[in-house]
């Protein structure tokens, strides 16, 4: 007999290179002696190689590797060639001898290291032109500048500062509650937990005691301070005879070095009501836009179920298929699920989020391609598995379209009945919804063609990933989930497990043939959100 | 790229080296096995391969590949342990190893996907230390240094990374849907 968690230690040992003269004699001598302990041995030999393998395909991850890769050995020239010589007929296989070379990806740079310096959320984006990296409305926004030629940003600073930036204008983020104008316009309402909300610029400082300033820069030496409620506090470099306490109502100049008192001027800035006014008039306009192209999109070849989520009426419990020609049978029917609102204000979706909730419709027969649609707001991944549509006739062909616990988008196509791993042909995405893009619309595609045996998955019209099928079956349609996942077989290894979606969904079609990628990146930007 | 038709036996050798593919991370596992070290190991390696190429033809389908695979790169392993003194265990221990019966696996498709998708479930820390260890071929002390701790903590790091990362692999590889 051995102690089994030595040996687990000087096997870790023996495979980092760290035992000593006295632990190696120790490891021979225990592995000498029980074929129990060889097997545990080879065990972890085959682990290890696995891990190496898998780091080996992956090629470059973290930003080290350029160095490590610069010191790594090559293999001196005349070997080289032989191996070259030797292979010359099989490059193809013989792919696992390419040096490791491969420029390092950024995949692995964890997500929460980034968020570590997001200071912002931009909360409307309104008729902007960007100058420089551009953000999506939702996005949370690094420390660093943000620049626009034109149109009106709302930001909310973690702090809770809420600051209305016009453009043109120039803002660098400094922290959850600094900022400093370069350029333009912008209104910072604090309230009483922000107290403190600073914003510099070249020569001043501009410290919020009160609720709410406007300040605008239009040069280093050219500075208005408005105060429209409150207080605000002016250090740095101010001319000696001004005040350094600003109070409602009043303002500042300061041109040149020279300080004149003013009287505050909220005209001068954008009023939050006219913001909001435009906000919304836009949101309406995409909204009607959006109207517009589905209707026509109803008429689409080979679309088989097109559910908008308009009009919901829950105490039906009905969702209708909008397809051309669709009969009633095809109807969705809402179990659970609460109607919220979609892309945009008007627009209705509906929000998954008890284990039970789902919609449940029925599509006949059997299809060479399909493609699927939808668009959706994940809330959140707390499950291994988060269907957006399980179907469940049982049978070869059937679908499984779900995100997992790290963001990736899965398809999963019955190939075989029999429950087991290897029944299924799969295609996984690299992650695509992050921690980031919780509470935002993506719209997500995944198009199965088995008569070209390529699956594909797109995220917000580009193409993500794409896998050939070994088996080539027909997709078998039969009873779907939306938002959720039911074992239809009280045999099947599922029954009872939960694999329910947190989210909303406003939008989803079925066809029955492959959609191009030009097609599905159209449908994207007709349902864009900005 | 010339396209014309393949001979029998390039079409052979093209299938026997299909197989090598199928079984390389359970070959390389066994080589780690008797040469820990990353680079020595993937030299071995290479010298596996270069041998199964060139014996092709001595390879009949339809029986065992992987015990002859496994006679190869274990017979590699030894001469580079001979001639190049590698740190490895003593001859009796490898040879005892050898003897020990057990398959190479063919499934490492499958398990490489599923360990992808295990390692994004490592917390930022242990995933790190597997990067260095696995991908940038550093030692616990090496690692230590770049993590600013303990090369005590590393090993316990990696060994826990290890542990979750072959339950989650082994427990996704249970026969559910997709």
């Amino acid at each position: 007999m051995f102690d089994e968690a030595r040996l687990e230690r000087l096997i870790s040992a023996h495979f980092d290179r760290e035992l000593t003269v006295e632990e190696k004699c120790e490891l021979e001598a225990m592995l000498l002696s029980s074929s129990k302990a060889r097997q545990l041995f080879l065990d972890h030999a085959e682990w290890h190689g696995l891990l190496r393998e898998q780091a080996m395909q992956a090629g470059g991850v973290t930003l080290l590797d350029q160095v490590s890769r610069a010191e790594k050995k090559v293999l001196p020239f005349a070997r080289r060639a032989w191996i070259a010589a030797g292979l010359a007929a099989c490059v193809a296989l013989g792919w696992w001898l390419r040096p490791s070379d491969k420029p390092p990806g950024t995949e692995g740079l964890a997500g929460n290291e980034v968020m570590h310096n997001e200071v912002a959320l931009l909360d409307r984006a309104i008729d902007v032109e960007w100058d420089g990296p551009s953000f999506e409305t939702g996005s949370a926004l690094p420390k660093g500048p943000i620049k626009i030629r034109k149109g009106t940003l709302q930001l909310d600073f973690y702090s809770g500062a809420r600051v209305v930036l016009e453009g043109p204008a120039s803002l660098e983020l400094l922290s959850p509650d600094l900022a400093r104008l370069d350029s333009g316009k912008l209104t910072a309402r604090v309230p009483p937990p922000a107290e403190g909300f600073t914003v510099m610029n070249a020569n001043l400082r501009v410290v919020d005691r009160g609720t709410e300033f406007g300040m605008s820069v239009t040069g280093t030496n050219d500075c208005e301070v408005h105060v429209f409620k409150g207080e605000v506090e002016l250090q740095g470099d101010v001319p000696e005879a001004t005040t350094r306490e600003l109070f409602e109502g009043h303002a500042v100049s300061i041109r040149q070095g020279k300080s004149e008192a003013m009287t505050a001027n909220r005209d001068s800035f954008i009023d939050s009501t006219r913001l909001l006014e435009a906000a919304t008039r836009e949101n309406d306009a995409n909204w009607e836009n959006w109207k517009t192209a589905s209707q026509a999109f109803r008429e689409t070849p080979g679309l088989r179920i097109h559910f908008d989520f308009e009009d919901l009426d829950p105490s039906a419990m009905l969702l209708r298929n909008r397809a051309a020609g669709a009969d009633e049978d095809s109807n969705g029917t809402i179990i659970g699920c609460e109607v919220l609102s979609g892309r945009w204000d008007r627009k209705g979706a509906l929000g998954f989020a008890k284990t039970s909730d789902r919609v449940r419709f029925r599509s006949e027969g059997t299809a060479p391609a399909i493609t699927l649609m939808a668009w959706v707001r994940v809330d959140s991944l707390p499950l291994e598995h988060n269907s957006l549509l399980s179907m469940a006739p049982d049978k070869v062909g059937e679908v499984h379209w779900k995100l997992d616990q790290t963001g990736r988008l899965l398809l999963g196509l019955r190939a075989s009945t029999e429950y087991a791993y290897s029944s299924w042909e799969r295609l996984e995405s690299p992650p695509v919804v992050g921690p980031k893009d919780f509470g935002r619309w993506l719209h997500l595609a995944t198009v199965i063609d088995s008569r070209t045996g390529t699956m594909s998955h797109f995220v917000n019209g580009s193409l993500v990933a794409t896998g050939k099928m070994s088996r080539r079956v027909p997709v078998q349609l039969g009873l779907a989930n939306l938002g959720n996942f039911d074992a239809s077989s009280p045999a099947s290894p599922t029954n009872g497990l939960v694999r329910a979606f947190n989210g909303r969904i406003d939008e989803f079609a079925l066809l029955t043939r492959a959609l191009t990628a030009e097609e599905i990146t159209s449908m994207f930007e007709k349902g864009f959100i900005d | 790229m010339h396209e014309d038709p393949l001979t029998p036996e390039e079409a052979h050798t093209a299938k026997v080296q299909g197989l090598f593919l199928q079984y390389q991370p359970a070959v390389r596992g066994y080589i780690l096995a008797m040469i820990p070290d990353f680079s020595a190991a993937d030299d071995v390696m290479q010298e596996t391969f270069l041998t199964v190429t060139r014996k092709a033809s001595s390879f009949e389908i339809g029986t065992s590949f992987p015990a002859w695979v496994k006679t190869i790169a274990r017979f590699k392993a030894l001469e580079a342990i001979r001639a190049r003194r590698f740190e490895s265990l003593s001859e009796e221990v490898l040879q005892a190893l050898g003897a020990e019966p057990r398959e190479l696996r063919g499934d490492a498709d499958d398990r490489l996907a599923l360990l992808r998708g295990c390692l994004d479930q490592l917390a930022p820390q242990a995933r790190r230390s597997i990067d260095y260890r696995y991908q940038n071929d550093h030692l616990p002390p090496q690692i230590a240094d770049l993590m600013g701790c303990t090369v005590q903590s590393v090993n316990v790091t990696l060994s826990r990374a290890r542990t979750f990362l072959r339950d989650c692999v082994q427990r996704k590889m249970a026969p559910t849907p997709s």
